[in-house]
């Protein structure tokens, strides 16, 4: 039982934090004595127009009277009336400094930021650096850097968000070539992954060879470990936010890149110049041309996969602001001329930012979100179509109020409805299959949520809220009362259905509601140094069904139910966070320890897909990870990136699976090393390197073999009780920009990459088989086995070309 | 008739991952694995056939043992079916084997109770005889691609197999129904080396199972031979769980690997097989 669980705790918690907003809002009523103004407005790039989110904006470079733009790029200072100098801070631009008169009445002023080395405007610009890893409140977050995601090595010509993400501290991966990444001791499946404010289900590309992120077209992408705000919730573990531009809303421009593996095109430009703007990225992969290198069978094969972000922006005015943004992916893979599976995601946002007054922002959003796969085999006896999918409509209501400068209130609510199809199978022609459809099931999920972030003094910055969730598993629909073993757990052997209820449309099945308290504190050491902490619960009413490590695509989707309750994680963080060096070096140390109520697993052997009674292979129990995470990062110069440590352990147990004895996930790894790093050598020249070190993971491997009706059958007593050797790989990249680029209309670029230097045979996967020689003919009398390494790349050289227009 | 495409499709992803790298590559390993106690291993069939059906006892080994598994001989093994009770003796000759002294024949509908005694330790289990289905034929069918583009890294005798081997049956749709199918060339087991199991849950079967492919190929000549056992949802348990078992990748994309579930208690492995069983063999000719 851990501590966090207990009613009292939670009790407690909840209080206090309602106790901490209802003294925010008094406080201001109470000190209310002078007449104070409002500034506020957007904060912009003054090349593209984009908003940038999260500029500190301060007033007389008090940081206490500051406020960060939010994730729309809005800002709002309520200051008593007077002069004042307007400071704004932002990674990779130039400070910008403006004065403003606040004696009249509000103002509106949008502030318009030169990137570095481009100072042209008139304003006073000043080589101060951001140093918001030791101001913010926020812990446990990483901010991936697109742009130099850009310049890092690439594999097969592509470079891609999901490895940058891995490299992250507290972020695991099960092994290279796999887009899931593990989160502080939470599952692949614990990880909410929003392309502005859309959920994609599934970022593989090829099984994980690359994500659907396609970096052309994205414009930030944060990822939170920990210290998560009450506006986020639905998983457990990480929150990746990203987002895409808006497109250019000054001029016309654009890419072309024609790698080893896809080509992109990338635009974007004005409609109407500084009032509305559209971007349009694609990508293609063309595996396929390149067919002829491969032997046969695998010559006859087909696979591809495209990606499409598309978005247009509307701002007639600062008070009124229109987005719609769609994302569309998708794999296909025929084998020959009679098999074929496939599978994507399309995401579209439709997004309007009001701002009501000037300290009154609303952002409402309208989501919708559709995850589909399809295996078919056409021809003989047994051709079949497979298909499901998944869909998500949301509607998402969020306010921003800027009290003062000392409190900024965001509250809000969000209603989703979900319907999960598992599977339908419809037999091909003199097919042996017969029509087999899994039962649709449908939820619905609500949430209000409150927050606060709070100044007291000079020293201490809070951010705390509350969220408060209600799911329903919704009718139409049946439940199945199970036969149970003496444990109580239904039986997965001998499966009974004892009964079963029928529910009508829109009849609740089974309804959970749960209160989230999330709240941070940062308490500023010195102008360098800050400590910080967090707690957070969040709370997952979705479920993977997926009992490998790395999910595939045809993994589905389940809601809670009568058989699944929702999973629960409490964390704790606390942190040191450290610049040096005028703010040009970040340090950050974080431990942490999370514990997680009825995570979900499955029975030894469960057998998830096509299934319906798919219920009694459902196992619940605990997890728990903890660690301590390392980060030392130069933001800025021509050397840039990180080094980055984890130190973490991630177990469950679960009764039900590995005899009810705990064992380490699937994902556990004692030590991870990354590094990261970007050198601009001159204008000429770049390059980029990474670095990755970390313990193998946890492999459940024969302890033994027996004979079984001819079959020699590997015999197993614990769940992932052996781990694969050691994984570390370096990757080297360079970047080329001609000369001639300064004068050209159409700037080149030349990358070319090389993938695992050294050659490191890292080991992807272990098997067995019967010991078998070169040629594959069995070796004596088919007693004896062998155990088989598998690896997936070698020294990989690649290369693409961009032009920029 | 394999009721679960997704085991070939997780093999079609490592498949894939490899092609696509072109650099993948595999080899052998030798391992430091721990050391186990040695279990029982229940190897037994009992089938509609007049027969003296064997009970085989083994114990498990470690991973790399060079040798056969060694075979438990004395214990006490007895077969009921309620009304009548056969005492398996063990085979001198056949270390580990245990039959009873007359054949008999197991009977649709009737429960079969196995009881085992060995070294102190009571393994016990049972099962339903349920009834199969006909086989209405098997047929070869040529396999063209093979005689057009005959593989140069084969030997002779494996070039010679083009014939592909079709199973006909009827399915009754108003049973719940399990079948594993048994297949042999020459009287030899044809298993894949050792990695392939068929078997079928008919839940997604239709009636009409016509013109299934069955595993590897015939050659002119060669003799083939189908065998099909009705079997219980808890031995299709243990044989899907086999499945997962002799098919796995080590927890990457397929399930993480755990021992077959099955209807034996007491702390043994393997199963209590109780079938009804129907059989065809058939010829394969000259191709023309």
């Amino acid at each position: 039982m851990h501590a966090f669980n207990t009613p009292l705790w939670r009790f407690l918690m909840g209080m206090g934090l309602l106790g901490l907003l209802l003294a925010a809002l008094a406080a201001p009523e109470l000190r209310a004595q002078a007449t104070r103004y409002t500034v506020s407005g957007y904060v912009k790039d003054a090349d593209t127009g984009e908003e940038l989110i999260g500029a500190a904006v301060m007033a007389n470079t008090d940081p206490v009277s500051g406020v960060n733009t939010n994730d729309y790029g809005f800002y709002s200072l309520r200051l008593p009336a007077g002069r004042y100098e307007i400071t704004v801070r932002s990674l990779g631009y130039a400070t910008l400094r403006q004065s403003v008169d606040l004696t009249q009445g509000d103002v509106q002023l949008n502030l318009r930021l030169s990137p570095e080395g481009k100072q042209l405007d008139a304003v006073v610009i000043e080589g101060e650096k951001a140093d918001r890893n030791v101001q913010d409140v926020q812990m446990s977050l990483s901010r991936i850097d697109v742009e130099q995601v850009r310049k890092l090595p690439m594999l097969f010509g592509e470079t891609d968000l999901i490895r940058a993400v891995q490299f992250q501290p507290g972020v695991l991966q099960a092994g290279e070539g796999t887009s899931g990444f593990f989160v502080r001791g939470g599952g692949a499946d614990q990880n909410l992954i929003l392309i502005d404010e859309a959920p994609v289900y599934d970022v593989s590309h090829l099984f994980g060879l690359f994500s659907v992120f396609n970096s052309d077209a994205l414009k930030s992408s944060d990822l939170y470990k920990g210290g998560i705000p009450a506006q986020y919730g639905g998983r457990l573990s990480s929150i990746l936010d990203v987002r895409t531009k808006d497109g250019n809303d000054q001029r016309w421009g654009g890419s072309g890149t024609i790698g080893l593996m896809a080509s992109k095109l990338f635009v974007e430009g004005p409609i109407a110049k500084e009032k509305a703007s559209v971007m349009l990225s694609a990508r293609r992969s063309y595996i396929d041309v390149f067919n002829f290198l491969l032997d046969e069978p695998a010559r006859s094969n087909r696979i591809h996969f495209y990606d499409i972000n598309f978005k247009i922006s509307y701002k007639p005015t600062n008070k009124d602001r229109f987005f719609i943004a769609a994302y569309l992916g998708r794999d296909r893979f025929r084998f020959g001329s009679d098999a074929q599976f496939s599978w994507g995601n399309a995401t579209t946002t439709f997004r309007w930012n009001h701002v009501f007054n000037s300290r009154l922002f609303s952002n409402t959003t309208l989501l919708f979100t559709n995850f589909d796969y399809l295996l078919e085999a056409s021809q003989g006896a047994t051709s079949f179509k497979w298909t499901a999918d998944m869909q998500e409509y949301t509607l998402k209501q969020d306010f921003g109020y800027y009290l003062n400068p000392g409190n900024t209130l965001t509250f809000g609510l969000q209603a989703t409805r979900r319907q999960f199809s598992p599977g339908i199978i419809r037999p091909g022609s003199g097919s042996i299959f017969a029509n087999f459809e899994l039962e649709r099931m449908y939820a619905m999920d609500c949430a209000a949520y409150v927050g606060n972030d709070q100044k007291i003094g000079r020293r201490i910055a809070l951010q705390y809220g509350l969220r408060f969730t209600v799911f329903q598993n919704m009718g139409p629909g049946e439940v199945v009362e199970y036969a149970r073993t003496p444990e109580g757990v239904p039986d997965n052997v001998n499966i009974e259905r004892l009964r079963v209820r029928r529910y009508g449309d829109w009849e609740a099945i089974k309804t959970y509601a749960n209160i989230e308290p999330r709240a941070s504190i940062r308490y500023l050491v010195d102008e360098n140094s800050s400590l910080k902490a967090s707690y957070n619960r969040m709370v997952q009413y979705i479920h993977l069904l997926n009992n490998s490590t790395v999910p595939i695509p045809f993994n589905t989707w389940t809601p809670s139910s009568e058989y699944l309750r929702p999973q629960i994680a409490d964390q704790v963080a606390v942190g040191y966070f450290r610049n040096f060096g005028d703010n040009k070096w970040e340090f950050s140390t974080e431990v942490y320890y999370k514990a997680i109520a009825d995570v979900t697993d499955f029975a030894d052997n469960a057998q998830l897909l096509l299934n319906r009674d798919v219920a009694v292979q459902y196992r619940q129990g605990t997890g728990t990870g903890y660690g301590a995470e390392l980060q030392l990062s130069r933001r800025e110069g021509a050397l840039t990136g990180f080094v980055s440590y984890t130190l973490s352990w991630a177990t469950r147990q679960i009764e039900g699976v590995n005899l009810g004895r705990e064992y380490f996930a699937n994902y556990d790894r004692r030590h991870s090393l990354n590094l990261v790093a970007t050198y601009d050598l001159s204008k000429v020249w770049n390059f980029g390197a990474t670095f990755t070190y970390a313990t193998g993971r946890p492999i459940t491997l024969a302890q033994g073999r027996y004979s079984f009706d001819g079959y020699n059958v590997d015999y197993f007593t614990e769940r992932n009780a052996y781990r694969l050797p050691d994984f570390h790989r370096l990757d080297l990249a360079a970047t080329y920009n001609p000369k001639k680029n300064a004068t050209r209309r159409w700037k080149q670029e030349y990358i070319f990459s090389v993938y695992n230097v050294y050659g490191r045979q890292n080991v992807f996967t272990y098997y067995t088989r019967i010991k078998q020689d070169d040629k594959g003919n069995l070796v004596g009398d088919g007693q004896e086995k062998e155990v088989r390494k598998l690896w997936l790349f070698s020294v990989l050289p690649s290369f693409a070309w961009t032009i920029r227009f | 008739m394999k009721s679960r495409p997704i085991i070939s499709i997780r093999q079609a992803v490592l498949l894939l991952l490899a092609a696509l790298a072109g650099t993948a590559c595999e080899k052998t390993v030798v391992l430091d694995l721990k050391q186990t106690e040695p279990q029982v291993v229940v190897d037994a069939l009992l089938t509609t056939d007049t027969a003296r059906h064997y009970v085989r006892l083994t114990r498990s080994t470690d991973f790399y043992s060079r040798n056969p598994p060694p075979p438990i001989t004395d214990a006490r093994v007895t077969v009921t079916d309620g009304q009548t009770t056969w005492d398996y003796r063990h085979q001198p000759d056949r270390p580990g084997w245990y039959l009873p002294d007359q054949p008999f024949a197991g009977r649709v509908g009737r429960f079969y109770r196995l009881r085992i005694e060995t070294n102190g330790q009571l393994i016990e289990g049972g099962d339903e005889l349920l009834r199969v289905a006909d086989i209405d034929s098997i047929r070869f069918e040529l396999d063209t691609d093979r005689v057009d583009n005959p593989n140069s890294e084969e030997t002779d005798e494996q070039r010679a197999r083009v014939w592909s081997l079709l199973f006909y049956a009827r399915e009754p749709q108003d049973t719940r129904d399990f079948y594993l199918i048994k297949q042999y060339r020459n009287g030899r087991r044809v298993d894949g080396n050792g990695t392939q199991v068929l078997v079928s849950d008919d839940e997604i079967i239709g009636e009409a199972i016509d013109g299934v492919q069955l595993l590897d190929r015939y050659a002119p000549g060669d003799t083939a031979l189908v065998e099909m056992f009705s079997i219980s949802r808890t031995a299709y348990v243990f044989y899907s769980d086999l499945i997962n078992v002799l098919s796995n990748d080590g927890g990457m994309f397929s399930p993480i690997p755990a021992d077959p579930r099955s209807n034996l208690t007491g702390g043994a492995l393997g199963l209590f097989q109780v079938s009804d069983v129907r059989r065809r063999s058939a010829v394969a000719p000259q191709p023309r």
